[in-house]
């Protein structure tokens, strides 16, 4: 017998559920598989550290998103995964004033300070 | 000394903070159930002929296909990519050999060469490079 879906994701991780999650929004048919179950191998010893401080752009991009997702999860899902702790950087001043002007740059809430 | 000196500036974000990995997962695949999403629990492996993928052969569901798959697996990408001969080379730059003690879930931020959790306990794999107090918490039980 064969099964058939729009899209099969191979990996319930946080990445695999994720994917899911907005296909299935979009209205698609969607098949997960994994051999461990759900965040059954990497997801569960991930850091899961949130935060907008990187400094290549397309990743602070990336990451300033998925803050934004995790901030408004619990309105969405009424289930909070999200602790703030505030992150504190300290360093020379130009690399860190370059990333600075960067985030900035993609509306991101920071600072710095001497 | 002297870099240490150099390090005068300071950068804040209000909002950083970490994310339940485990728990964000399972609500997600949770108000999946709620949508058109199935989830199965099978070994997966994709069955191909010439450069297409056909179909995904498990060993309890039997073949499935789908008009796309995605392949979100992580660390195991290495079991799959020569599968899929993608023109995607992975370059493990270093191999770090973890013992775990499944009763407490911890997590690894590799970058620092720390273990970490969020609670509050910190422990490095070389205690000796930590510059911190080794526990900084109580662990608990997740």
């Amino acid at each position: 017998m064969i099964f058939y879906y729009d899209m099969i994701i191979v990996g319930a991780g946080s990445t695999g559920s994720t994917i899911a999650y907005y296909l299935a929004n979009e209205g698609f048919r969607v098949l997960v598989i994994d051999k461990r179950g759900v965040a059954g191998s990497m997801t569960a010893y991930s850091t899961g550290i949130v935060r907008s401080f990187y400094a290549n752009e397309d990743v602070a991009k990336m990451t300033y998103y998925t803050h934004n997702f995790f901030m408004n999860f619990e309105k969405e899902s009424g289930v909070n995964v999200f602790t703030k702790t505030g992150l504190l950087i300290i360093g020379k001043a130009t690399p860190i004033r370059n990333v600075f002007d960067m985030l900035h740059g993609i509306d991101a809430k920071c600072e710095v300070t001497k | 000394m002297w870099s240490l000196l150099m390090m005068n500036f300071a950068f804040y974000e209000e909002d950083a903070g970490y994310a339940g990995t485990g728990l964000y997962t399972n609500t997600i695949m949770k108000e999946l159930r709620n949508w058109r999403t199935t989830f199965i629990i099978d070994e997966a492996g994709p069955l191909i002929e010439g450069d297409k993928i056909m179909g995904i052969k498990t060993d309890k569901h039997d073949l499935i296909r789908a008009s796309k798959y995605v392949f979100a697996t992580g660390v195991w990408a290495s079991k799959y990519l020569p599968m899929l001969n993608l023109p995607i080379r992975i370059i493990i730059k270093r191999i770090i050999r973890v013992r775990i003690n499944h009763a407490v879930l911890d997590v690894f931020y590799y970058l620092y060469n720390y273990y970490m959790r969020p609670e509050g306990v910190l422990r490095s794999p070389n205690e000796d490079a930590l510059p911190t107090r080794k526990y900084m918490g109580r662990p608990r039980h997740l």
